[in-house]
């Protein structure tokens, strides 16, 4: 591990200039600390920059102003074979874990391959790659081995996903809204997986999402993106509790509305409001 | 492209079968030539012009040559021009497009004009003057059609590869640290497999072509014999004039159709394999429905949709069976249950609009007093937007890319609107579903999905439904997005009189936005009643599913579990 410090994001401004139109500012002047271990979730609404935030510190996207330091190296800096370095040093998950498996790759090769990547030799990737699986409890794991994404249940797909992001012990797990696109079975299978995988490596971890409630269940600590800013941050149930910003409040209103009460159904002449039978 | 695990229809099964033997006739006879043949093939071996015989199977040309042994030996020409010619040509376009499509720019940029260039010129004449110029050698030839033959494959690579490099596994690969080769190599190439053989017999077959037009013209290589040389010579030697042409012309002729065809029904095989959906059914029988005699009784005062014991199947498989739901004047149903579960099945068949594969196997759908099996399909049509509207799950991501939302809606709204009014009604409409004014002339990709969303809903209420049915309506929007959007439902449903159903896979909502509630899992009702139920459930799938829901007020989940402990769905 590098210190104490995982992420540190100064002063961080990305701006995307295109002619004839007005410049779009997709993250403004964002400064952000994950320390080693820790969980935080980046809660905001589509469009506010949560996504772009998670490029930038796999260097996919260069900031226009500011620094960042992923793992201790200055993410803006690296080109080419260094980047690819830093890069296998974390993980990302993504938001659809179906596509994000080669459809043509056992689930060997699959869950092996940041491994491959990262140069671990072939006569050792086997036994960590059963050791992932039998973690993500996909047991007995060698059944799994051969198999390919098409035979495999959507929680079983997503299993593998999981056992990948963890084969190589990355310091740095970003998950980009994993969850937005399960059903409530799997969406608690994700997280639940993730939290354990997280405790386990001691992994500091990124969940990214627009739940609050999500955000509630897998992180210590939450930060509010709107509009490219970082309007609020701090612990996750202070957050809730006292909302201090717009943007917090309307999106903890937007979850009480969603799935909090509302008033009666409309009272009907010919309707007694009693258990019917279809 | 997944298609490689699809099995092929039994017909392209017999054609792939009779392609593979044409093509097995022609290598034999390649292989076997020196064996098969008592002559050599370009020197006399007997008097010119001679008729078949024992000595000479299909007699001699104007040189006294045996033409037999021109026609094996043909073959081998034949194979190794189409051979190698293919296997240059896809090999330079596979490179050409994997490159430009990976690296985009001026990379791109340059390479596809030179593909369209190299496809804009006319194909044969291009090779014909190249041949005039760089010479008649059967090599140079070779070379010049792989030369022009690569673009081809250049353009549908770099299509594809632009395609797959949005896909999630590249991606992944690509921030897992991957390098370029190692992307293009082992994501990015594998999917291209069906793809490149399909257009690897389709060079084949042309470079075939193309050598023997060539060498018919007289500029082939005059040391080697191929079928386009045989035809050259019968036609200089004026075979047409007599019986000649019967073993002179002939056989070279069918020997170059029994190549091209084996590569063309070749071709058509590993194309369908690559693209499954290439594949035509050929014409269907529709399924002719018996009406029931009986009228389904009405729905009971008060109950605006009553479906009855409704079971469809999808070939054997029951996608929703018995089941059965009531729609209450004043209260909001939710239908709720995961992917898979039934539930939009169970919307499309009340609507009428399930795929030809799905069939109602049983049950009634009574709407108010009519009974829907009982009306046909034109009854099913006037019915649907007038009586009871979809919003369709994810259809805000599908509406028209090329038309402003407005003329979408407008489209729609002339139905009640007329075409005078439809203008005046979409304007009104979309402000009621909330687009401001100066949104209506936006086109679908400059709005947010929130508002495609309202669009979508404003289309669905646009002929004044009784009914609603919201499938998916909040799915892949944040939850900002999605109050909003339930409070335009419940909006309208006052403003309009409209009944609401609401289909999802989120208890959540079900919970604070209905009344009664259908629980559906694998094709069955398991719970159904007040939403209150949903407090005290019964069935144990529905008591995990509701411990499961992440919410802002309950306890935080003991996560602290072991892993293998989380339970499996």
């Amino acid at each position: 591990m590098t210190g104490d410090t995982v992420v540190q994001m100064t002063a961080v401004t990305l701006t995307y200039r295109r002619r004839g139109r007005d410049p779009v500012h997709a993250l403004r002047d964002v400064d952000l600390e994950v320390a080693a271990g820790e969980r935080l979730a980046v809660v905001g609404r589509s469009g506010a920059g949560k996504s772009t935030l998670a490029r930038v510190l796999l260097g996919m996207e260069q900031p226009t102003a500011g620094t960042v330091r992923v793992l201790g190296k200055d993410v803006a800096g690296l080109r080419g074979r260094r980047l690819r370095d830093l890069r296998q040093r974390m993980h990302l998950v993504f938001q659809d874990p179906y596509d994000s498996l080669h459809p043509g790759m056992a689930v060997e090769q699959a869950v092996a391959e940041p491994l491959a990547i990262s140069g671990v030799a072939r006569g050792q990737r086997r036994a960590r790659v059963v050791r992932a699986l039998e973690e993500v409890g996909l047991t007995p794991a060698e059944t799994f081995l051969p198999r390919v994404p098409s035979s495999l249940s959507g929680g079983q797909r997503q299993r593998v996903a999981m056992a990948r992001a963890v084969v190589a012990e990355p310091e740095l797990v970003i998950a980009d809204e994993p969850t937005s696109m399960l059903d409530a079975s799997l969406r608690t299978t994700v997280i639940d997986l993730l939290l354990a995988l997280q405790r386990d490596h001691g992994t500091a971890l990124v969940f990214i999402t627009h739940d609050l409630a999500v955000a509630r269940h897998v992180a210590d600590r939450v930060a509010v993106v709107d509009d490219g800013q970082l309007v609020e941050h701090g612990p996750v149930q202070q957050l809730l509790a006292a909302p201090a910003h717009p943007a917090s409040r309307l999106l903890v209103d937007a979850v009480r509305a969603l799935h909090g009460t509302r008033p009666p159904a409309d009272p009907h002449p010919d309707d007694d409001g009693a258990h019917h039978d279809g | 492209m997944r298609g490689s695990a699809v099995p092929l229809q039994r017909s392209t099964r017999t054609l792939l079968g009779v392609g593979v033997a044409l093509l097995v006739l022609v290598i034999g006879a390649a292989v076997l030539a020196d064996v098969l043949a008592a002559h050599p093939p370009n020197r006399a071996s007997g008097p010119p012009y001679a008729r078949p015989s024992s000595a000479h199977w299909l007699g001699t040309d104007d040189l006294g040559r045996d033409l037999f042994s021109q026609l094996l030996h043909g073959a081998r020409v034949s194979l190794a021009v189409g051979l190698i010619a293919a296997t240059l040509a896809t090999l330079l376009g596979t490179a050409v497009g994997l490159v430009a499509g990976w690296v985009g720019g001026w990379v791109d940029a340059l390479a596809m004009r030179l593909v369209d260039l190299t496809l804009a010129l006319p194909f044969l004449v291009l090779v014909l003057v190249l041949a005039a110029y760089f010479g008649r050698g059967l090599e140079t030839l070779t070379l010049l059609i792989a030369g022009v033959l690569w673009a081809r494959p250049a353009r549908l690579l770099r299509s594809q590869v632009l395609k797959v490099s949005r896909f999630g596994h590249v991606r992944a690969a690509q921030v897992m640290g991957a390098s370029v080769a190692r992307i293009l190599l082992r994501h990015v190439l594998p999917r291209m497999v069906p793809l490149l053989t399909s257009v690897f017999v389709r060079a084949a077959a042309v470079a075939v072509i193309v050598q023997a037009g060539v060498a018919f013209l007289g500029l082939g290589d005059p040391h080697r014999i191929s079928w386009g040389g045989t035809l050259f010579f019968a036609n200089n030697g004026a075979a047409i004039l007599t019986d000649a042409w019967l073993w002179w012309i002939i056989p070279p002729g069918m020997a170059l159709a029994v190549v091209i065809v084996g590569l063309a029904f070749v071709g058509y095989a590993l194309e369908e394999r690559a693209e499954p959906r290439l594949v035509s059914h050929g014409w269907r029988r529709p399924v002719r429905r018996r009406l029931p005699a009986d009228p389904a009784p009405p729905a009971p005062t008060g109950t605006i949709l009553d479906v009855r014991g409704l079971t469809v199947r999808y070939g054997t498989a029951i996608a929703v069976g018995q089941m059965s739901i009531a729609v209450r004047r004043g209260r909001v149903l939710g239908i709720v249950g995961e992917s898979g579960s039934g539930k939009s099945t169970l919307v499309l068949a009340v609507l009428g609009l399930l795929p030809t594969e799905g069939v109602v196997a049983a049950g009634e759908v009574v709407l108010g007093d009519v009974d829907l099996r009982r009306i046909g399909r034109d009854g099913l049509t006037a019915l649907r937007g007038r009586e009871v509207a979809l919003v369709p799950q994810a259809a805000m991501n599908l509406l028209d890319p090329t038309m402003t939302v407005h003329a979408q809606v407008a489209e729609v709204a002339r139905r009640t609107a007329g075409r005078d009014g439809a203008a005046a009604r979409a304007h009104e409409l979309l402000e009621l579903v909330g687009v401001a004014r100066g949104r209506h002339r936006a086109h679908p990709h400059e709005l947010s999905g929130g508002m495609r969303q309202r669009v979508v809903i404003a289309m669905a209420v646009a002929n004044g439904p009784r009914l609603l049915i919201a499938d998916e309506p909040t799915t892949g929007l944040d939850v900002v997005t999605q109050a909003e959007v339930l409070q335009l439902l419940h909006r309208l449903r006052r403003e309009m009189d409209l009944e609401l159903v609401l289909v999802t896979h989120d208890l959540g909502v079900v919970r604070a936005h209905a009344d009664d509630v259908v629980v559906m899992q694998d094709a069955q009702v398991v719970e159904h009643g007040p939403v209150a139920i949903l407090d005290r459930p019964e069935h144990p799938h529905l008591q995990e599913l509701l411990a499961r829901s992440p919410s802002l007020d309950g306890p935080i989940r003991p996560w602290s579990q072991r892993v293998d402990a989380v339970v499996a769905p």
